[in-house]
């Protein structure tokens, strides 16, 4: 129990389906029904399938943007949930970004709520950011849409580490990026794993980018969980079938590039 | 900016506003005599070299006043306008942040402010009250803020859904941060657009009210009751009369076709750059 930086039970969130002038309920979408995961501190859980499986809204209700309709979540085997300590990188750097502000402004945002360093070492720790990230210092007068995608996704990540997070909850974070930038991404969270000890929390939909990154993948059909173990195992082995059309699926994508 | 200016109208409407606004900082230095001074002798002169447009019937020039005329016009619009934009400001953005019962309650109430007759609520408020320049702003402007309310209620409407807000939420920002420094930054261009139209919209109701004799009141000049006084020698003296009512026209022209320039320019509301 002690040693999982996340577990749930049995979460689940249902959306109503409402019609009619009256607003009158007429069924349920049940877009996570029932999901139990763990997290080890230090690792990362991969979570992978298709689009419309329930992956996006099971990350808003671990961060907290959405209330489960029913079931747990502990952090670090408590109820409550550390606004600090427990990030989330969103899908769309291009989206993620507020267009009005300095990328200054963006990363200070964190550090200012929750008080991390004194003001006067704000700039300091700005700088100290980029680096990790891998941005030139100049970055910081600038605005999000002189970025390239996959450099928004960059600041997006500094923007969630400035406030000295355990855990991250990474929502399809390079997707919507070319391929050529994905590896980059996905090299830039290793490293900063390792160096901060960082959990993570990798949802996607393309199961090669998930096992290329998690020590243990979780497979999310309909709002369930159909399979989850190592990710050698699983991709390797798999014993769901959707598991296996996913593989398989990948494995023709693969061929054909 | 630039497309503004290209837009011949817009740039009408920027030379109006921006000369408006010269002349009415650098009044004292403008106007060649006292907008005070009373002199009988020189009563009802029709324009000349001397006074350029003329003399009122108690011999002031009427240049001079209305140059000062121009200073409390358009404060009075800018104030009245700042009120209202206040107000809407706060009114609309809890609105849509909140949505739900608090946003059917405030826009009712909002769509209630719609159904008065909006000058007759302004006639009878500033008769219970006292007229003076103060109150007409204020009374202008808590009768005038319902557009903008609507306007930036719209616009956090579509973006607080954007991944941008959520990830504020995320990081830990409360609701205030949220509204200030985010929503209404990037909801604020149609709210200017249409306080540039609002800016005309109050110094017309000014000069209505001071026309009725319940605005601005005398000795302080306005063009509405530099209007008012020339209407009792309407038929000999053309020029107090004439002159104030072609300023009171071409300012609220000038303000409008700035208004409808910028929302061109911006499409009605402000594009991202991707």
């Amino acid at each position: 129990m002690n040693d999982a930086i996340l577990k749930t039970e049995n979460l689940k969130k249902y959306f109503p389906v409402e019609a009619g002038f009256f607003k009158r309920e007429k069924g349920q979408i049940r877009a996570v029904d029932g999901v139990s995961i763990q997290l080890k501190y230090g690792k990362t859980l991969g979570i992978v399938g298709e689009t419309g499986c329930g992956k996006t809204t099971l990350a808003k209700l671990l961060v907290g943007l959405y209330k489960p309709t029913a079931g747990r979540i502990y952090y670090e085997g408590s109820k409550v949930l550390i606004r600090k300590d427990i990030q989330m990188v969103f899908q769309d750097p291009y989206n993620s970004l507020d267009p009005r502000m300095k990328i200054n402004d963006t990363l200070k945002e964190g550090i200012i709520i929750h008080n991390i360093v004194e003001s006067s070492k704000i700039r300091e720790r700005l700088l100290e950011l980029l680096d990790m990230v891998e941005l030139p210092r100049v970055s910081l007068n600038r605005y999000p849409h002189e970025f390239s995608g996959g450099e928004k996704q960059r600041i997006a990540i500094a923007r969630v580490l400035s406030c000295n997070p355990k855990l991250l909850i990474c929502d399809e974070p390079v997707s919507s990026l070319d391929v050529s930038i994905q590896g980059k991404i996905l090299h830039l969270l290793l490293e900063l794993q390792q160096r901060l000890n960082l959990s993570y929390v990798f949802i996607s939909h393309d199961i090669l980018v998930v096992r290329a990154i998690s020590d243990r993948i979780a497979v999310m059909y309909q709002g369930k969980i159909v399979e989850e173990g190592a990710t050698g195992q699983v991709c390797e082995n798999p014993s769901a079938e959707y598991t296996k059309q996913l593989m398989s699926a990948a494995s023709y994508g693969k061929i054909a590039s | 900016m630039r497309k503004v200016f290209r837009n011949k109208l817009a740039l009408f409407g920027v030379i109006v506003v921006g000369s408006l606004a010269i002349v009415a900082i650098f009044a004292p230095f403008i106007a060649p005599y006292d907008p005070a001074e009373i002199n009988i002798k020189d009563a009802l002169l029709s324009p000349s070299f001397e006074h350029i447009f003329g003399t009122d019937q108690l011999g002031r020039d009427v240049f001079s006043r209305m140059i000062y005329g121009a200073r409390i016009s358009l404060v009075i619009g800018f104030v009245a306008v700042g009120i209202a934009v206040f107000i809407g400001l706060i009114i609309g953005s809890i609105a849509g942040y909140y949505g739900g019962r608090i946003d059917s309650i405030l826009m009712r109430f909002v769509d209630m402010m719609l159904c008065f007759p909006s000058f007759f609520l302004i006639l009878a408020l500033i008769a219970l009250l006292e007229p003076n320049i103060m109150i007409i702003m204020v009374v202008i402007g808590i009768t005038s803020w319902m557009g903008t309310a609507r306007l930036i209620r719209a616009e956090i409407l579509s973006l607080k859904e954007r991944e941008f807000i959520q990830a504020s939420k995320v990081l830990g920002a409360s609701d205030f941060r949220i509204i200030v420094r985010h929503l209404i930054p990037n909801g604020i261009g149609p709210v200017l657009v249409s306080a540039v139209l609002g800016i005309a919209a109050a110094v017309l109701i000014e000069s209505s009210l001071s026309f009725l004799g319940i605005g601005v009141q005398p000795p302080t000049p306005s063009w509405g009751n530099i209007l008012m006084e020339g209407k009792a020698t309407l038929g000999v003296c053309w020029w107090l009369i004439l002159l104030p009512g072609l300023a009171i026209f071409i300012t609220v022209l000038g303000y409008n076709l700035l208004g409808e320039g910028l929302r061109e320019t911006f499409g009605g509301r402000k594009k991202y750059v991707a």
